[in-house]
């Protein structure tokens, strides 16, 4: 078991050192946001470019120093290029009206080549962002029905040695139990034994016979087999 | 007699012992397990999403993936289990390996040029639901009742003659009556008027309980998840739950008395039962984006349809001094050597599960992406497990189950399960911590039991892999029965202990 807990973890190791996409840059975490494949692409792409760590801000910082008027009124670069609406203006989208900074195909914020080729075109289209077997012969299943008692005890009797009976029989549980008596006569010849007898035939409901076939085939276990016994042996 | 109880035997077909309200159970009354980022935060992903566990719990989860994954969850189990059995305090340890999700998840992002399906994600995964390896061990001083009643009971109400006291129960009652553990009582004409035990309650005896279990409920799940501009996610798991469980059971009464004439100095009965199913089913499930930030999300896991194939063999020793001597008896030697099988099917309680996410931020930056805390609540009907006969032609089976049934309808209830969880991430360094409660699932309030789990973990992604780590100490309540009896109150020990559950998952995108 040990030996194929190792051998999983290796070839774990082993699959994981193929993995290329992510191997430089973010590792994406889909808890949080899950990029397109456009976007890994363009990623991959940025990072043979820059250093490991060029990011959108970097790109946003990267056009501040070259322009910080047209730029500074904007601090968050990541919300307005939300990949997921990246929709490059020829969808069905809304027109929110003027935000010059979106991605193309042909570079970050080419204002010259956007929606039907057509020149200058400040309106850009942008969704906003928040949208983000038994048996039987005859059984009574009295090991089920147990199940439907709800009365619990969890502590002892007293018991009294010189009647050799407990307060369990002082409790409604005599019927219960058994008087037995040893055939040494001393101390303690006589306990009390669990009991359970069968009704009391009368004369107005006889009690039903016992039979044979009771149990037969219940509580779900079949046998395949057929019994070896040769029934109970007699008592020494 | 003998001649006439060999021929009797030959020709009877036999049995006892039953599935019962606790095998339900089993597939029921579980904490929530999966990858290590999953546990850590005290297993929320009702509504969270974007983890394969997803598939498991709440499969619209998966269609936050536009990218792929694979994952790997092995995993340490430590059992501490505490039992206080008729005022005597018991403990027992048990270590064992386990897993937690692992699975791969394929996602894909449409053109959203042509579809307002923004993805569309594919997940297969295998996750452990339940662990069942353990050992329950108690003992304690009984004078009130006996293991031995639960034999009476049956011999009694079954109105049992002798014939089939000795041939018809071949797992439990007639390896008593055998072994002269049980005996008749006898009226002076030599009628049969009832049955006896040899234990002597009124002196009482110690009872010593011993249960090895193994075995786990693993699901294997096939989920797949559609994306619906971003907002709307709804999917749906295939789920092939699979079930093994084996208990071997030793259980013992020693006279609490020297005296060696008082018929009895002690029993064992050994118990090897195993249980092995296979089934069906479904997880369904949505998450809903109402805005930036927030997720809400709805699950609903139905019934599992199981297929169930047992066996057991039983054994009693039992020393009645100078009643019968040392004898002993096996379903072995009372069932040509093989074991009894049975043959069912099982529908395990269904769940419902309602959800919210607070996910802050949801960028593409991963420097930007900060927290998330998740809280679920979860409905699950235990009592509704129902049991069904695998022949249906056979009327007495489906008599059977049905009061198996009836009593898992009265043994159990429904009850709702809270986790809460979440993290802090600090960009590629990651930090959780979670708790849940698992409320009781038994109907008497009496039976005190309930799960509680304080969660927590680290994670790490970077470089295109992501490993997380977390521990989840599990404070466990919960009753376990030596035997059962209609006509005596029942006696229960109460456990108490922990359960810790370490995990590492290892991952990779790509």
């Amino acid at each position: 078991m040990k030996r194929n807990f190792l051998l999983t973890i290796f070839l774990a190791i082993l699959l994981a050192s193929c993995s290329s996409a992510y191997k430089s840059g973010q590792t994406p975490d889909d808890v949080y946001y899950s990029p397109t494949r456009e976007t890994k692409k363009e990623e991959t792409k940025k990072q043979n470019e820059k250093d490991e760590y060029a990011s959108a801000d970097d790109n946003y910082l990267h056009m501040k120093v070259r322009s910080y008027n047209r730029w500074n009124t904007i601090d968050d670069y990541s919300y307005w290029n939300d990949t997921r609406y990246n929709y490059q203006c020829n969808c069905n989208c809304y027109n929110y009206g003027y935000n010059p900074y979106i991605k193309t195909s042909y570079g970050w914020n080419n204002w010259y080549l956007q929606t039907n080729n057509s020149l200058y075109n400040p309106y850009y289209t942008l969704i906003p962002y928040k949208n983000p077997t038994i048996y039987t012969g005859n059984t009574t299943a009295s090991n089920i029905k147990a199940y439907s008692n709800t009365k619990f005890s969890n502590t002892n009797n007293t018991y009294n040695p010189k009647t050799g009976t407990n307060n369990s029989v002082g409790n409604g549980f005599g019927n219960l139990v058994k008087k037995a008596f040893s055939s040494n006569n001393g101390a303690g010849s006589s306990w009390d034994r669990p009991a359970r007898t069968f009704d009391n035939p009368s004369s107005s409901s006889p009690a039903p016979a016992t039979s044979s076939s009771a149990g037969g085939n219940s509580g779900g276990y079949n046998s395949k087999g057929t019994s070896t016994g040769s029934g109970r042996s007699g008592r020494n | 007699m003998k001649k006439y109880l060999l021929i009797l035997s030959i020709f009877s077909c036999t049995i006892i012992l039953a599935q019962n309200p606790d095998d339900a159970l089993r597939t029921a009354w579980f904490t929530q397990n999966g990858s290590a980022r999953n546990i850590a935060t005290g297993g929320v992903m009702g509504s969270l999403g974007g983890d394969i566990t997803a598939a498991h719990v709440n499969p619209a989860g998966l269609g936050l993936f536009k990218t792929n994954e694979f994952v790997f969850t092995p995993g340490i189990t430590l059992n501490k289990n505490k039992f206080n059995y008729r005022g005597k305090d018991t403990s027992s340890i048990k270590n064992t390996f386990n897993y937690g999700t692992i699975g791969a998840v394929f996602g894909t992002p449409h053109d959203r040029k042509t579809s307002k399906w923004a993805s569309t994600a594919f997940s297969i995964s295998v996750n452990q639901l339940a662990n069942y390896n353990n050992k329950v061990q108690f003992k304690g001083f009984n004078n009130s009742s006996s293991f031995t009643e639960q034999y009476l009971e049956e011999l009694i109400r079954d109105r049992a003659d002798t014939n089939a006291a000795y041939s018809n129960y071949i797992f439990g009652s007639s390896l008593a009556f055998s072994t002269y553990l049980i005996d008749t009582i006898r009226g002076n004409a030599g009628q049969v008027l009832g049955y006896q035990s040899l234990v002597p309650i009124s002196t009482g005896v110690n009872q010593d309980y011993n249960a090895a279990t193994t075995g786990g409920y693993h699901e294997l799940a096939i989920g797949v998840a559609s994306n619906l501009e971003d907002k709307l996610y709804v999917g749906g798991s295939l789920t092939i739950p699979i079930i093994s469980y084996q208990k071997d059971l030793i259980y013992s009464e020693t006279d609490a008395t020297t005296n060696p004439n008082n018929h009895f100095q002690s029993f064992t009965f050994k118990e090897q039962s195993k249980s092995n199913g296979i089934g069906v089913g479904l997880k369904l499930g949505m998450i809903y984006k109402p805005q930036e930030y927030w997720r809400l999300g709805f699950a609903i896991h139905t019934p599992q349809f199981m297929a169930f194939a047992d066996e057991i063999r039983a054994s009693i020793i039992a020393n009645t001094e100078t009643y019968a001597g040392t004898r002993s008896e096996s379903s072995d030697h009372l069932n040509s050597g093989n074991a009894g099988e049975r043959k069912y099917n099982l529908l395990t309680p269904w769940r419902a599960i309602a959800s919210g996410s607070y996910v802050f931020r949801e960028v593409h930056d991963t420097r930007k992406q900060r927290a998330f805390i998740s809280a679920d609540i979860e409905y699950v009907n235990y009592r509704g497990a129902r049991f069904y006969a695998s022949d249906t032609k056979d009327q007495a089976a489906k008599n059977y189950l049905n009061r198996v049934n009836e009593g898992v309808k009265d043994y159990y209830k429904g009850n709702l399960n809270f986790r809460v969880g979440g993290e802090l991430k600090l960009h590629t360094f990651m930090f959780r911590l979670g708790g849940a409660f698992y409320g009781s699932p038994y109907k008497s309030s009496e039976l005190r039991a309930n799960r509680i789990l304080a969660t927590g973990g680290l994670g790490y992604r970077n470089h295109g892999i992501f490993i997380d780590l977390s521990y989840a100490h599990t404070f466990n309540k919960d009753v376990v029965f030596p035997y059962r009896l209609n006509d005596r109150p029942n006696t229960f020990a109460a456990q108490t202990g922990s359960v810790g559950n370490a995990v590492l998952t290892f991952g990779f995108k790509f």
